[in-house]
């Protein structure tokens, strides 16, 4: 049992911190949340019969219903911050700021709406497997993304292709 | 932007975020020290055994062993109630706690004769609760309770609920019903409640539920140890909130009139099929002379599934049922 569980956290455990640090848009919630969600896997592993939906449904869960994430929800990345976790690439500083600005957005999304974004687009997941983790209709899901993406459209603004200083005119 | 483009960006920004996670480095070592510590219990408690085989010698053993059903299973998934009352008025004991995974509500209740003091924790995740804040704002009646602004409502002098945020993501009421003063208990009650929480553990769980059936909540209720039961709620992706299944595990005994005999965890059980405004229901008598009752609009076939895939645990805490 225990070897099944190393195997498990030694394989996994960074891809669940960046899909919780996505979710939460905070590093150390999202370090808290998979932190107790293993804890509470650890005690009763033998009896999961899926270990990696039921963890990822578990960090899931709790994110939406953590109560210090108002608290302690992180302004999203600063230009300086993304600049120094991967080298620029063709046009940094138009994507810097769209990225910047993209997560600003994702930001005020409710929590329900950033789920759904979340796993549409970075773990690219099905409307139905959507619904299963989120444990609601596909039709819900739908109209949660599709909100969504209404909001983030909305407030995103293309900047000029030929901006190279990274300074909004 | 279109909305190719937008879904684009949204990866791409999706992707940048996820660059700044966290090593893992810390939650190894949490897990580590769990085990630790889990160890160290394990040792003291084989220890502990250890001493009464030896005081008491090897019919003690036998006996532990040949009163453990061949179906037990300890019970894994156990609700925790987030919140705790201090205070409660003279002679109220507590009969009911139940809970369950996701934005399920997390009721604790205690009774004094007719009077009851109820205390609930809701997620401002769920919709029907993610306007909280707005309504207490609306409200004329306000109190303060912990330095946050709630609202009284339904107030009649013996009935009053008192709903309060600790924080953004939590709604709580304390609703004390069938006693006079019923404002001032229910303030009372509600600044004395803590963080502190409270588990329950009940004889049974869900095993693997059909397909569409999803875990709603666990309930444990009884007014003393010796009449406590466990019920347990699944419900379909028709009515996400609403009771499909209820499968309920405790001492009473279930009318069987007009049933069939149907095969039930292996044993000999009945099937009542559903009639007017009753639901279908599928019992059997368990090993240990408690029942098990599975109830629904469902199909034979699925309740007697449910029914097969519950986990009973030996080992139920109820000994807060009437404290």
């Amino acid at each position: 049992m225990t070897t099944g569980f190393d195997d498990f956290v030694a394989e996994r455990l960074d891809g669940l911190l960046r899909y919780a640090t996505v979710l939460t848009d905070d590093p150390h919630l999202a370090q808290d949340i998979v932190q107790n969600v293993l804890l509470r896997a650890q005690e009763r592993w033998a009896k999961i019969e899926s270990p990696p939906t039921y963890v990822r449904r578990m960090i899931t869960n709790e994110y939406l219903s953590w109560r210090r994430r108002a608290a302690r929800r992180m302004v999203p990345s600063t230009h300086t911050v993304l600049d120094s976790l991967s080298p620029p690439e063709a046009d940094p500083s138009t994507a810097y700021d769209e990225r910047d600005e993209m997560l600003g957005l994702l930001a005020t999304l409710p929590r329900k709406q950033r789920a759904a974004i979340v796993l549409r687009y970075y773990e690219n997941h099905t409307d139905a497997e959507i619904a299963e983790l989120l444990r609601c209709g596909v039709s819900t899901v739908r109209s949660q993304i599709s909100r969504a993406l209404g909001t983030l459209r909305a407030g995103v603004h293309p900047l000029p292709a030929t901006l190279t200083t990274g300074v909004r005119e | 932007m279109s909305e190719h483009e937008t879904e684009m960006l949204l990866r791409d920004s999706l992707e940048r975020l996820a660059e700044r996670a966290p090593d893992g480095n810390e939650v190894r070592n949490a897990l580590v020290r769990a085990r630790h510590r889990r160890r160290q219990r394990f040792t003291l408690a084989a220890v502990a055994a250890a001493v009464v085989v030896v005081t008491a010698g090897v019919p003690v053993v036998l006996n532990v062993v040949s009163d453990v059903p061949a179906d037990v299973q300890p019970a894994a998934g156990r609700p925790v109630l987030d919140y705790t009352p201090d205070w409660l008025p003279d002679g109220f004991t507590e009969q009911y706690r139940s809970a369950g995974p996701g934005h399920a509500p997390q009721v604790r209740r205690w009774l004094a004769g007719p009077a009851t003091v109820e205390l609930a924790a809701h997620s401002t995740a769920d919709p029907e609760w993610a306007q909280t804040a707005l309504r207490i704002s609306a409200l004329k009646d306000q109190v303060v309770v912990h330095g946050r602004v709630g609202m009284v409502t339904g107030e009649t002098g013996t009935a009053a609920t008192l709903t309060w945020m600790p924080d953004d993501g939590h709604v709580l009421t304390a609703e004390v019903d069938g006693m006079p003063d019923a404002r001032k208990v229910a303030e009372q009650v509600a600044d004395s409640v803590t963080a502190e929480p409270a588990r329950i553990r009940g004889e049974a769980r869900f095993g693997p539920l059909p397909a569409g059936l999803r875990e709603l909540t666990t309930t444990v209720r009884g007014s003393n140890p010796d009449d406590g039961g466990t019920a347990l709620d699944a419900s379909s992706p028709a009515a996400p909130g609403k009771v499909a299944v209820r499968v309920t595990v405790g001492a009473g005994a279930p009318g069987l009139g007009g049933s069939v005999p149907v095969r039930v965890r292996g044993l000999p059980g009945a099937y009542l099929a559903a009639s007017g405004p009753a639901e279908a229901t599928v019992a059997v008598h368990l090993p240990s002379g408690r029942w098990l009752i599975a109830s629904g609009r469902v199909p034979q076939e699925e309740l007697v599934a449910v029914a097969d895939g519950v986990q009973l645990d030996s080992a139920p805490d109820y000994g807060w049922l009437g404290q």
